[in-house]
């Protein structure tokens, strides 16, 4: 069942330097998707758009129906999708645990218990009740990303949408992260949209689309 | 609310780039609070005082007021300018009596000054060579012929206007008598008269006592300076000391207070009323003597004092009772006839006698008779001296006084004067508030200096702060980016941060406050005391310059008396009250928010995609 569907989306930073090209894209839920190409073929683009962070030149994205720019900005990002970005971007003052409460009460999750709800989405990313309590800054690399992928499904948005996970962390690291991932959309039935430059994170994905498109690349 | 917990952690986690912060606005606000503390201090101190004391007002000519005037209607040439200013009569006893029934007047006395001229017994002290030029135009006067012929030198020194060496000063009651009031003036030996009492007595000064070898219940002898045969005795019931230092400075003797000779207000208007329908000079003597005479026995009998009676006063003392008929008439007559201004000696004779007849039968008719003259009489006495130029006859200056409570009250008997008719050529004026406003310089140059102060402060403060902050905000943009990406609206960010912004103000204003309230005292205290020194100097300077103390902002004229020096305000007790905590809470929050404007133009322009394309 498609969730976030691209209908002709083109995006240019001006007129001589066309990004995406008259885009048509389909992303199921329940499954992992990786967006490959070179520096500059518009990948992060593609992610700001399917983010709101941006807004399409033509064309239009809907989020199970609706369409995502006729949405308050706020409203999609914190309820309809997650983010998760290649240096985490978790608040450093704040503990693992209240990165996770913020983004729920960003969302103004109805959860009375936010810091058990918290500390459960930690605990299923793998982080240990002491590590969920540790400033953010203290934790490794692997772990910061567990954070922020834990953030990134702490407000139940049905769409993940990943830049570059893996890129600062090691091999081994990046796979367990990648597993993590994959689990989600698998298991739980979320929409995983995956930016990657790594040929073997890609290849484990359900479908990659390999920018600039031409045709896609598989479908799931 | 997420926000106020999540602006809270981030004001203590980072608490090294909020410690510069911190540091500024403390110093900020210790200034602010010290300025704000000595404003307030000055305005309560200008308060406070200002209703702890009494405020005398006077109705004055407004002279400007009838100059303007003049201008308006094209007169403007210096001579009918000044026939003009001179036509001006001042207010009449009624005229007084009818303002003092605005509500606002807590009391209401007066006094009536005489200048007169002593007889050989009695010299001036400060004498100068007046006294000689009016004995030359004394004696010469009947020989020459005003108006014929050419003008000789006596002529020319009649045109020099003449003040007598003696200020008869005429008190309404005891609360007309200020320098005894507040002490600077008392009675050393014998007593003061009676309040208004109709007997001729006075008080005079212990210095002109010991110059004429004078002592309690001798008699002095005043004499019209423009007619030598009018000649009034008063006896001698008390001596004073005038504590002010300003009595040695004076160059001319009816300027030097020890020649003032003081009574009650009913003897100075007989007086004056006496001068006015004078005809036959025999009458005033017997009559003084007699009053007088009766008053010493009064007050033998009353004070027990040890008051030692001439022997010429026991002598009339004898005659007391069988002339006190004679004197009571003789004063009701002379009043009923100067109803009647300058009638001939026959008529007033005649009166006399009428009257004595009728009147001695109740010594009230003849007071109530009195009381009725009094007012009419100044009446006159304002109209002759105005119109008659070569009317020897005494003239008076009244100087009315109202009291009022609060400065509230003195601010209001303008208006309510006005709404009593008071015309616009007069107006309100008040030395104690002139007097007080001057004391209040070293103060107000502080309030001038602190409120500069303030405003240089702020302003440095504010610029310091704004830019303090956007160098702030510009390292926070990556955390900003994070919170609008996980979906927090532009508002609620910016509402965060103006949260920091007014936690952290709030925080190192509460310092501030403490430590400048602290310090606030004595800070303002050392710079009243150099603001003092430095008016002091300035006044001294002045006096350096003129040779004299310089009367416009140092003196105070009252009574024509000169007094000591302004005493400046030069400390101050209390600072820092609710007002100026309002004021300090405005400053923070009117900070905060200055300095949140940055953050929230920067917030409100800001392009979350920032932080997907920054990757390091």
């Amino acid at each position: 069942m498609s969730i976030l569907t691209m209908e002709n989306v083109s995006f240019a930073y001006d007129r001589r330097t066309p990004v995406l090209r008259n885009l048509s894209i389909q992303f199921d839920q329940g499954g992992a998707y990786a967006v490959v190409g070179r520096s500059g073929a518009g990948k992060t683009t593609l992610l700001s758009l399917l983010g709101h962070l941006m807004r399409p030149t033509m064309g239009n994205i809907f989020f199970d129906g609706r369409n995502i720019f006729e949405m308050n900005e706020y409203f999609y990002r914190s309820h309809c999708v997650g983010l998760v970005f290649q240096n985490y971007n978790l608040l450093p003052r704040l503990s693992a645990l209240e990165n996770v409460e913020l983004s729920m009460n960003i969302a103004q999750s109805g959860s009375r218990h936010k810091q058990v709800d918290a500390e459960h989405y930690l605990q299923k990313m793998g982080l240990t009740k002491a590590q969920a309590n540790r400033r953010v800054l203290k934790l490794s690399g692997g772990q910061q990303q567990r954070v922020a992928i834990a953030r990134a499904i702490s407000t139940d948005a049905k769409v993940i949408l990943a830049d570059e996970p893996t890129g600062n962390l090691d091999k081994q690291t990046g796979m367990e992260v990648l597993d993590l991932m994959l689990d989600l959309a698998h298991n739980e039935g979320k929409c995983v949209v995956i930016v990657t430059h790594a040929q073997d994170i890609a290849m484990r994905c359900d479908a990659i689309f390999k920018l600039p498109l031409v045709n896609p690349v598989g479908v799931a | 609310m997420y926000i106020i917990r999540n602006a809270w952690l981030s004001v203590t986690r980072s608490l090294s780039r909020n410690l510069i912060l911190c540091l500024i606005i403390f110093v900020i606000s210790t200034a602010a609070c010290v300025a704000l503390s000595i404003q307030q201090s000055a305005n309560l101190a200008r308060n406070r005082n200002i209703q702890l004391m009494d405020i005398e007002a006077h109705i004055n000519i407004d002279r400007q007021y009838v100059m303007d005037e003049m201008e308006d209607s094209d007169t403007t040439d210096r001579a009918s300018m000044a026939d003009t200013l001179s036509d001006l009569s001042s207010m009449t006893l009624a005229d007084y009596e009818t303002y003092e029934a605005a509500p606002s007047v807590e009391d209401f006395y007066y006094s009536l000054t005489l200048s007169l001229d002593g007889n050989d017994d009695l010299k001036p002290l400060s004498e100068n060579e007046h006294a000689d030029l009016t004995d030359l135009l004394d004696s010469s006067a009947p020989d020459s012929n005003r108006g014929s012929g050419a003008p000789t030198s006596v002529d020319i020194l009649a045109t020099i206007t003449y003040q007598g060496d003696f200020q008869l000063i005429g008190y309404v009651s005891d609360k007309a008598m200020g320098d005894f009031q507040d002490g600077v003036s008392e009675i050393t030996s014998g007593t003061m008269f009676e309040e208004n009492t109709s007997d001729y007595v006075c008080v005079i000064s212990e210095e002109l006592a010991t110059y004429n070898s004078l002592s309690v219940g001798d008699q002095i002898t005043l004499v019209n300076f423009q007619n030598d045969a009018q000649k009034f005795v008063l006896t001698i019931v008390g001596l004073y000391k005038d504590s002010s230092d300003d009595t040695t400075t004076a160059t001319d003797a009816f300027l030097d207070p020890a020649n003032r000779i003081l009574t009650s207000y009913a003897v100075a208007n007989d007086i004056l009323d006496r001068s006015e329908d004078y005809e036959d000079p025999s009458a005033f003597v017997t009559t003084e003597k007699q009053d007088s005479g009766k008053y010493i026995e009064k007050l033998l009998t009353t004070n027990g004092k040890a008051v030692t009676p001439t022997a010429e006063d026991a002598q009339t003392d004898s005659d007391a009772a069988a002339d006190s008929t004679a004197a009571t008439t003789d004063s009701a007559a002379s009043t009923t006839a100067s109803t009647t201004a300058s009638t001939a000696s026959a008529t007033t004779s005649t009166a006399s006698a009428t009257a004595s007849d009728s009147a001695a039968s109740t010594s009230a008719v003849s007071d109530s008779t009195a009381t009725t003259a009094t007012t009419t009489d100044t009446d006159s006495s304002t109209d002759d001296s105005s119109s008659e130029d070569d009317d020897d006859a005494l003239t008076g200056t009244i100087d009315a006084t109202y009291l009022f409570k609060t400065m509230s009250d003195y601010e209001a008997f303008e208006t309510q004067v006005r709404d009593l008719g008071l015309p616009d050529k007069y107006t309100v004026v008040s030395n104690d508030v002139a007097t007080y406003e001057a004391s209040l310089v070293p103060l107000d140059n502080l309030k001038t200096f602190a409120l500069t102060f303030l405003f240089v402060i702020l302003g440095i403060g504010g610029i310091v702060l704004v830019a303090l902050n956007i160098f702030s905000i510009r390292e926070r943009k990556y955390e900003i980016g994070v919170l609008l990406a996980m979906g927090m609206s532009k508002m609620k960010v910016t509402a965060q941060f103006v949260l920091e912004l007014l936690m952290i103000t709030f925080l190192s204003l509460a310092c501030g406050v403490l430590l400048g309230s602290s310090i606030s005292v004595p800070i303002t205290n050392e710079l009243l005391a150099s603001q003092v020194a430095q008016e002091e100097s300035l006044s001294s300077a002045k006096v350096t310059s003129f040779g004299r103390e310089v009367s416009a902002t140092y003196t105070k004229p009252k009574g024509g008396d000169v007094e000591g020096e302004v005493a400046y305000i030069s400390t101050i007790s209390f600072s820092v009250d609710y007002s100026v905590l309002l004021q300090m809470a405005a400053i923070g929050i009117a900070l905060a928010l200055l300095s949140g404007t940055v953050s929230s133009l920067y917030v409100m322009r800001y392009d979350p995609l920032v932080i997907l394309t920054e990757r390091d």
